[in-house]
């Protein structure tokens, strides 16, 4: 899993990127907000430590930005002292948790596990997402009545369709969700509305 | 003796009870002995008929011979003029009549004085005769001096203006003198010059009078007095002084008494009275009263104008210490209020400062930690770890100095409180007005109606810095303009702007302060307007800058809901 550092202070950059190869992990750092933005591959899943103070774009507007392309990063926040109000913004924004510096390494390996965690949450509901906009209006249509718990031939009385259609809309969507089974169609969908 | 004897033949032939006895009746002679003589003779015969058991001789004297005699016991009786009597009634003098003098024909009325001039002199009035030659007959002298002296002063001319000269008795030599010139003026008892013209002693129409009284037989100058007195020296013969008056009282010229009762003689005791204590006092007291009588009005105008002037003063005066007073207040006010501000300036600037100062430190110490961990987690030997392991602990100490630090230096802000912009602004410009007057600057308000809820003295802070920025810039540039303060209330909640004149900041200021950047890296930037900066943001609302025309605009944005 990718592991990126935003952080204007490229020495800062440095030094966290040193003490995560310390502990194991490979990091990519950016010190420009913007070419970040651009750069870095959004529909990979990655942890994100960024640094909350920052010219021209600070932590947060980074932070929106990434909810507001459901990319599949979670984002460990980097904050000086007494920032508090925007700490808890940044929790409201999606942040998996926020580390006041100098960065305590102990502290760090427990927040990014739970941040790889949350990362490959993401990924999964991204690749729902992805699954569930294959299917077709009528599958659609299909899958959600499935999954508020309604029988074929109920959903066939609702829909004024034959109870086969259902039951070959059901099987293709299936087909283009990936799953296997009752559970697996439930599951997928769930992430993809969450 | 010889007297009694020489009277003896008669005194025996008329057989009297009483004895014969020769009488002095001393005549006071304004005129001469004898002129009094002539005047007083029908009386001293009158009395020698009437009573022919006693004999009456008539001595004519001026008023000094008269005092010197009555003083030496030499007079039995005495006829003299009223003042005369009064100064002399120590005497022990006995009033038996008054004298009906046969021109006025009233006891109460008879005697008066004149101040004569000559005809061809240019004297036409009182008031010229300063400094002149006056002559007088004496200074007791009734007629003669003290009658014209006080009407005188009574019109304000003080006696001791006047070059008076006492001649002495007779008054004639006064009225002779006047005619040759070596007196101006005469004062000579009424009807003198008459019975001098009468007389052919002197021409009337080569005189004239002044201060000429109503009607009379005699020109006067003065009111008319009561007349002569006839006065007993010795009173303890009874029947003597009961003769005499009945004498007297029976005497006739021409159908008319000669002699009435005893009058009184206040006027003339008041005229004495007034007259002895200080003669140079009273003319200033008539000055005064004729200057008040004659220009009262121009007095009371003056008055007038001078209680309008002081009133106004008094009024001025108190105008003036009332303002005082409101302008040291007010003064006072606003130092308080500009001390306050200050150190809320130094207390935000302080916190801001430590802030950017944290904020810097801990990123070294951030990178410090970072290395001292990696390098505990990559070396195997156990010295170096403990290194490492020290290093990392010193580093959390070195970052918990700067928490505590800027935990002391920031305090937070006060609640929010309802407040008017209005009023803030109004206040604001109240306390400016004096220094943007003297930078030639013209401050404008406009605000809106309304309840702003946020940090009062925190938004008083920012306006002000801002306000206190454009003065500064006005009064760099030595040029004054325009300096506006707006309060404007939108759907979202306040637009507060601050717009001067001053020419504009430069625009690398407007950037550095678009960016959340700690103190140190603002360079050329207004302590003020980071402060500014950094107070709108902890308020929930934002401060932009941006220049307008040949100005900057600075705008500070709170919302309604933070």
């Amino acid at each position: 899993m990718h592991i990126y550092l935003l952080d204007d202070d490229p020495k800062v950059l440095a030094a966290n990127g040193f003490l995560l190869k310390a502990m194991g992990f490979e990091s990519q750092g950016w010190s420009e907000p913007e070419r970040f933005l651009a750069e870095f591959d959004d529909q990979a899943e990655a942890v994100l430590l960024l640094d909350l103070a920052m010219p021209e774009l600070d932590g947060l507007e980074v932070l929106t930005e990434l909810g507001r392309r459901r990319c599949p990063v979670a984002v460990i926040l980097l904050t000086g002292h007494g920032d508090v109000p925007q700490a808890v913004q940044a929790m409201k924004l999606g942040a998996v948790d926020f580390l006041e510096k100098p960065v305590d390494a102990r502290r760090l390996a427990e927040v990014l596990a739970r941040a790889q965690q949350q990362a490959r949450v993401l990924g999964e509901q991204a690749g729902a997402r992805l699954r569930v906009t294959r299917l077709s209006a009528r599958e659609h249509e299909v899958v959600s009545l499935v999954a508020q718990g309604l029988t074929n031939k109920a959903i066939a009385e609702q829909l004024c369709v034959a109870v086969r259609t259902v039951e070959v809309h059901r099987a293709s969507a299936m087909a283009k969700l990936e799953a296997a089974n009752m559970a697996e169609l439930l599951h997928c969908w769930q992430l993809s509305q969450g | 003796m010889l007297r009694p004897l020489r009277w003896l033949p008669c005194w025996l032939l008329m057989v009297l009870p009483a004895m014969a006895d020769d009488y002095r009746i001393g005549f006071l002679a304004y005129r001469g002995e004898a002129q009094g003589r002539a005047e007083w003779q029908p009386v001293l015969d009158g009395l020698n008929r009437a009573l022919p058991a006693h004999h009456f001789e008539g001595v004519f004297l001026t008023q000094q011979q008269l005092d010197r005699q009555l003083n030496e016991g030499r007079l039995d009786f005495v006829v003299t003029n009223p003042a005369h009597y009064v100064l002399s009634r120590h005497q022990g003098l006995n009033w038996l009549a008054s004298w009906l003098d046969p021109r006025f024909g009233s006891a109460r009325e008879s005697v008066a004085a004149t101040l004569l001039v000559r005809a061809d002199s240019g004297i036409s009035g009182t008031r010229l005769l300063a400094g002149l030659r006056v002559g007088a007959v004496h200074e007791q002298a009734f007629g003669g001096y003290l009658l014209v002296a006080e009407q005188l002063r009574r019109r304000g001319v003080a006696p001791n203006s006047l070059d008076i000269q006492f001649r002495g008795y007779p008054v004639d030599a006064l009225v002779y003198l006047l005619r040759d010139g070596a007196l101006d003026a005469a004062m000579v008892p009424a009807c003198t010059l008459e019975q001098m013209a009468q007389e052919g002693l002197v021409n009337a129409a080569e005189f004239r009078a002044l201060m000429i009284q109503a009607d009379a037989p005699c020109v006067r100058s003065t009111p008319l007095y009561p007349g002569w007195s006839f006065a007993a020296v010795d009173s303890r013969n009874e029947t003597l002084l009961r003769d005499i008056t009945q004498a007297l009282l029976a005497m006739k010229q021409q159908g008319r008494p000669l002699w009435g009762a005893p009058i009184r003689l206040d006027e003339v005791e008041q005229l004495l009275r007034d007259w002895q204590p200080d003669a140079g006092e009273a003319p200033t007291w008539q000055t005064l009263r004729r200057v008040l009588l004659g220009y009262w009005q121009w007095l009371a105008g003056l008055m007038l104008v001078l209680l309008v002037i002081a009133l106004h003063h008094v009024r001025v005066t108190r105008l003036l210490l009332r303002r005082t007073d409101e302008r040291d207040r007010l003064h006072h006010l606003i130092q308080s209020r500009e001390q306050e501000l200050a150190r809320a300036r130094q207390a935000t600037l302080l916190g801001e400062m430590a802030t950017g100062l944290a904020h810097e430190l801990n990123q070294p110490l951030s990178a410090i930690q970072a290395y001292a961990q990696a390098g505990e987690l990559m070396t195997g030997e156990q010295n170096s770890r403990e290194v490492f392991n020290h290093i990392v602990s010193e580093t959390e100490r070195g970052a918990d100095i700067i928490r505590r630090f800027r935990q002391w230096a920031s305090q937070p802000l006060p609640g929010p409180d309802a407040f008017s912009p209005r009023e803030l602004c109004r206040e604001l410009a109240e306390r400016l007005a004096p220094r943007a007057r003297a930078a030639g600057v013209r401050l404008d308000v406009t605000t809106d109606e309304g309840v702003l809820l946020s940090v009062r003295p925190a938004v008083e802070q920012i306006l002000s810095n801002l306000l206190g920025n454009g003065l500064d810039a006005f009064e760099r540039r030595n040029q004054g303009g325009r300096l506006r303060l707006a309060a404007a209330r939108r759907a979202d909640g306040w637009r507060l702007t601050v717009e001067d004149t001053a020419g504009g900041v430069s625009p690398a200021v407007i950037e550095a302060l678009g960016h959340t950047l700690p103190a140190s890296r603002i360079h050329g930037m207004g302590i003020g307007l980071m402060v500014s900066y950094r107070l709108a943001r902890r308020l929930g609302g934002s401060l932009t800058l941006v220049n307008v025309g040949e100005g900057t605009r600075a705008e500070l944005f709170l919302p309604k809901e933070q």
